[in-house]
This record gives C-alpha cells, structure tokens and sequence, in this order.
C-alpha cells in the first residue's frame, strides 16, 4: 500500500512538470516518513549527494559525454560520412548506408545519442538532400544511425544500468558489441527493403557515385586510432572504463584542435554542454537513490515476487509483459529517467525470476534505443528534425521502417540471450 | 531556447543578478575541474602502463575532490540553463494559471528539500573543518575540501529553484532544445 502512495506521489509530480530529478527526492522523502523515523531520513540525506558524486564510476559519465560533444565539435562525423561514401558509392541507396556505417563507427567513440544524432545531421543531411534522397529516408536514416551509440559501447546508457545494479560496466559495454553490429546490419536491410519498395525515396545509382567521387577523401585515421584506443582499451582489460573515458575525451580534443575545426566558441560548449548534461544525471541519480530507499524498505520486490510464485504465472510471460511496460513508456518518456525510475524495480524482479542481470541490461538499452525514435516523443527524431528543418510527420514517417527492423532485433535478443552474452568471457 | 528577457522585477532583478554571477563562478570552476580530471586520469592511465609509474594521489584527488566539484558546482547554473528531464506533456493539458500554480508550488516545495540537503551536508563539512579532519594516505588530505562544494552547489541550486518558484511565469516552462547544442 505504501508503495503505491510513493509511486501516485511521484506521478503526481512528474505529471505537473517537476524535473524528474526533484520529484524522485520528493516522493521518496515523502513517502519514508510513513515507514521510518524523520532522523533516520535526515541522516539519509546529509550523506546521498556527497556519496553520489564522490563514486569514481561516474567519472565515466562526464568523460563518455565530454567524449561525444569533443568529437561533435570537431566534425569527425563527416570525415566518417565521407569515407564511408566513397566505400558504398557503388550500390543504390549507398549513401544512406553509408550513413548508418558511419554512426555505427562514431557509436564505437561516442556515449551519446543524441550528439550522435546531432553530429550526423550535420554532416549527412546536406548531402543526402543533394543526391536526391527524400526527406523521409534522409532524416529516418539519419535519426536511427544516432541511436546506434546508445548500444554500441562505450554507452552512458550501460553506465547508468551499470550503477543502479551495481553490475559490471565492462560486461555490459561486452554485451552490447553483437546487438549494436546486429542493429547496424538490420538498418542496411531496412535501406535496401525502403528503397526496393519506394524508389522514388531514394536517388539514382549514378547521381550517388557522381557525388561520391567528388566529395574529397574524409580524414579516417584521428577516429580509427580513438576507436582503437576505446575499444581496445575495453576489451582487452588494459584500461577501466573511467580511464578509457578520460583517454576518450582527451583522444577527441586533440584530434578536434589538431584539426584546427574546433575553436574557443565550440570548446565551450562542448564543456558546457557537457556540465549541464552531468549535473542533470547526478541530480536525478541521487534523488532515484532516496527513492530507491523507500523501494527497499517497502520490499517491494519481494512481494512480486512472492505475488508472481503464487498466481503460477511464468517468468517469460512476466518479462515479456515488462518489455511491452518498457516500450510503451519509451513512446512517451526520457530514456535516462526510465532506465533510473525503473531499474530499481525490474533489474532485482527479473534476477529473481532467473534471467541475466547483464542479458536484461541489453534488452532495457534496446527498449531504449527504440524508445529515442518511438512517436510521440522520440527525442533523436526531434534532434534530427529540428536540425534538418523537416516536419515531425514526415520524419516520423521515415523512421518507421526502421521500427519494424527494431522490433524484429529485439524479438531476436529475447529469444537468443547467447548474442548479447557470447562475447562475455 | 533560454530567454533572457524573463528577468525578474522590482527586488527579486538584483538577487537574480548576483545569484547569475555566482552560478557562472561556480560553473567556471567546475569546466576547469573536469578538464583536470580529464587529464589527470589519462596521465595516470599513461603512467601506469607506460612507465609503471602511476600517480598516486590521482584516484583520491578525482574522486573526492574533482568530481565532487565538478558536479556540484554545475548544479544551479545546468538547472537555470533547462539542463532537466521533465515531462511537460501532461501538463500541458492544463489551464495555464493552474498549471503555474502548480509548478511554482512544485519547485518551492523542491527548493525546500534541496536547501535540507544543503543544511545537511553543511553540517559535514562544518564538522569536518572545525575538528580539522584529514583522511591519511600517502597524502594526508583535508576532508573539509571535499566536503565544501557540495553546501555551496545545493545552495546555490535552492537559491535558484526559490527564485524560479516567485519569478515571471516565462521560466516556468523553459526547455533546452537539444537541437541547440549543434
């Protein structure tokens, strides 16, 4: 019953358009005051902030998003277009899939999906529009190559999940090698399936590979030897993510500035952008941390799963339920505050039912990952859009093909968990 | 989109001006805390695995002082430049005097609960700096440092949330576009 007027209370909240950062601390606080004494939930809140912020696991966070804005500053996302152009210039629908090779390739330097997706409008809209790709294509294409680095390590989204389950960062950043190429390969299909079906979405053959051959050799090797420096780093257990991340983000300054296409204006930002985007994380993680108090002392999930053994249902269809819970708020809420409202909840649910901590990650980032370009609230098709200048109908229209591959890659990462946990040693 | 036109009036204009130069000082400092931590976890990285050579005040020095700094400090000014999650949806069904009403009260009551936390890790840090408390290592660090920022970021964070709750309605339902960080 307690559980239940913590959770109207935090709806309540979050319904009049209190930042989820504050509302979490609200309910929370409230909440525990019906279950126990005041000097015990004062002692609680001297110390969260401090502890949340002083965690040497959230450097990662700074360091990956820094990471992303660095290499956004620097214009490496068209360097990549290019030359990924210039490799797919021979097939129709090319560009586009260079496109999507490209955001997978900047995913694997990048923690963030939204400078992903800003990166790449930038760089490929124009482009796209000049060979004569429709709005729809263009800007669908574009708004899910930028969802790619929401799975394909490093991703701040693992980090986040990592931290609420305290679960091995560097295994999840694993698990999410095989979906993210998987999603990858399912957007080709997707691009080569549109194009069949509406050609009149995509250019000619020979207008792609005429302005393939003009577009300049794109600058690969600043970003092949960061990516090498990441990944390498990761899988090889040389260096921990923390220290992969601050590698990362100094790695994308200097080839920024050595590029000379970053300058004063663009550093600021890129630090700017970067404070405001941690310190909304950390508000948000430590007052989830109060909130989660209160989950604890309800004992909550023990009650599911006592619910759950006595009513028979089976753990699969309880999982598949919560995957359906997952994507419908994808539709309407932030991916961040999903992950750190409900994690609490369903990461200790499903362990309890037998399913893999690490396996359940995966499948929340893949919930998330469609959840970025989901209508009505897809925030990479909004980025996107708004960057490109094109309507939401038409944008959201554009995604939707994509959709259908998600949900088919999903499907696949429910069905067969060995391919998110294969890598794993 | 922040608009700088919806400045208070009458007596709240100077507490906002001078909060704004606070949050941008807080702010200054917190950028060039995570440039330092940036490098100095990379030089320790380095030097350890070049050189075998770690730094060894490196980890203490991140994570107690730095990354305290950094996120504490960016607080006030991350929230006066929209940097929250929030969903506005909802809330837009409602009349537009009602919905404000709600919101200030909404962020009155969370400027309460962050200036407890505020109260709260004040106590620390006073505790920490009267009784000179040092953590011992190869290093012996003053905890009070540590501790600081994080009063001065929630402080700061309650200021603005209590100024928000009684300013104009205009920044009641600022938004940060992501576009805008192209």
């Amino acid at each position: 019953m307690t559980f239940f007027f913590g959770t109207i209370i935090l709806i309540g909240l979050i319904a009049i358009g209190i930042p989820i950062g504050f509302a979490l601390g609200l309910a929370g606080i409230a909440s525990m005051f019906m279950l126990v004494p005041s000097n015990m939930i004062l002692s609680l809140m001297s110390n969260v902030a401090y502890e949340t912020a002083s965690s040497y696991i959230i450097v990662t966070i700074p360091m990956f998003i820094l990471m992303a804005e660095f290499l956004s500053a620097g214009g490496v996302a068209q360097d990549l277009l290019i030359a990924c152009n210039r490799l797919m210039r021979r097939i129709r629908g090319g560009m586009a899939v260079a496109t999507v090779l490209a955001g997978a390739v900047l995913a694997s330097a990048s923690g963030s999906s939204t400078a992903s997706a800003a990166s790449m409008t930038r760089a490929a809209f124009p482009v796209m529009k000049k060979a004569g790709y429709s709005n729809q294509l263009a800007v669908g294409t574009i708004a899910v190559a930028g969802t790619l680095a929401i799975m394909i390590p490093p991703s701040v989204a693992f980090v986040l999940y990592g931290l609420m389950t305290e679960s091995s960062i560097g295994k999840l950043f694993i698990a999410g090698i095989i979906p993210g190429l998987l999603t990858a390969l399912g957007y080709v299909v997707t691009i080569y399936v549109v194009i069949k079906l509406r050609p009149d979405w995509g250019p000619s053959k020979v207008k792609e590979e005429q302005l393939a051959a003009t577009g300049g050799n794109g600058r690969v090797w600043p970003i092949a030897l960061l990516i090498l420096v990441v990944l390498g780093g990761l899988y090889t257990g040389i260096a921990t993510p923390t220290e992969v991340g601050a590698l990362g983000a100094l790695g994308a300054m200097l080839i920024s500035l050595l590029t000379r296409r970053m300058d004063r204006h663009s550093f600021t930002m890129a630090l700017g952008n970067t404070l405001r985007t941690s310190a909304m994380i950390v508000t948000i993680i430590f007052s989830a941390h109060l909130f989660g108090y209160f989950i604890s002392f309800t004992r909550i999930t023990d009650a599911m799963l006592g619910w759950i053994v006595e009513t028979g249902v089976s753990p699969t269809t309880v999982m598949l339920l919560v995957v359906l819970i997952y994507l419908i708020l994808g539709m309407i809420m932030d991916q961040a505050a999903i992950i750190i409202l409900t994690v609490p909840i369903t990461a200790p649910l499903m362990v309890g039912l037998g399913f893999d901590v690490i396996w359940w990650g995966v499948v929340i980032i893949k919930t998330a990952e469609i959840g970025l370009v989901s209508p009505p609230m897809g925030l990479n098709v909004f980025v996107t859009s708004g960057a490109a200048r094109v309507n939401l109908r038409d944008s959201f229209k554009g995604v939707l093909p994509f959709l259908a591959c998600e949900f088919v890659i999903l499907c696949l990462l429910l069905l067969f968990p060995w391919l998110s946990l294969a890598l794993i040693p | 989109m922040i608009d700088d036109t919806n400045l208070p009036h009458g007596i709240l204009r100077p507490f906002d001006r001078a909060l704004r130069v606070l949050e941008l000082v807080a702010v200054l400092i917190a950028a060039i805390f995570l440039v330092l931590t940036m490098l100095l976890v990379s030089a320790d990285a380095l030097m350890r695995y070049a050189f075998n050579n770690p730094l060894i005040f490196q980890m203490t020095l991140t994570e107690d002082y730095l990354l305290v700094g950094l996120l504490m400090l960016a607080l006030p000014w991350g929230f006066r430049t929209a940097g929250y999650i929030r969903i506005s949806g909802l809330a837009q069904a409602l009349p537009s005097g009602l919905r404000n009403i709600l919101l200030r009260a909404g962020l009155f009551v969370s400027a309460g609960y962050i200036a407890v936390m505020c109260w709260q890790s004040g106590e620390h840090f006073w505790h920490a700096l009267v009784t000179r408390e040092v953590r011992y290592g190869d290093i012996d660090w003053p905890v009070w440092l540590s501790y600081v920022w994080v009063p001065v970021g929630l402080g700061l964070l309650a200021l603005r949330l209590l100024l928000t709750s009684v300013g104009p309605a205009g920044n009641l339902n600022v938004e940060h576009d992501p576009a805008d960080e192209i």
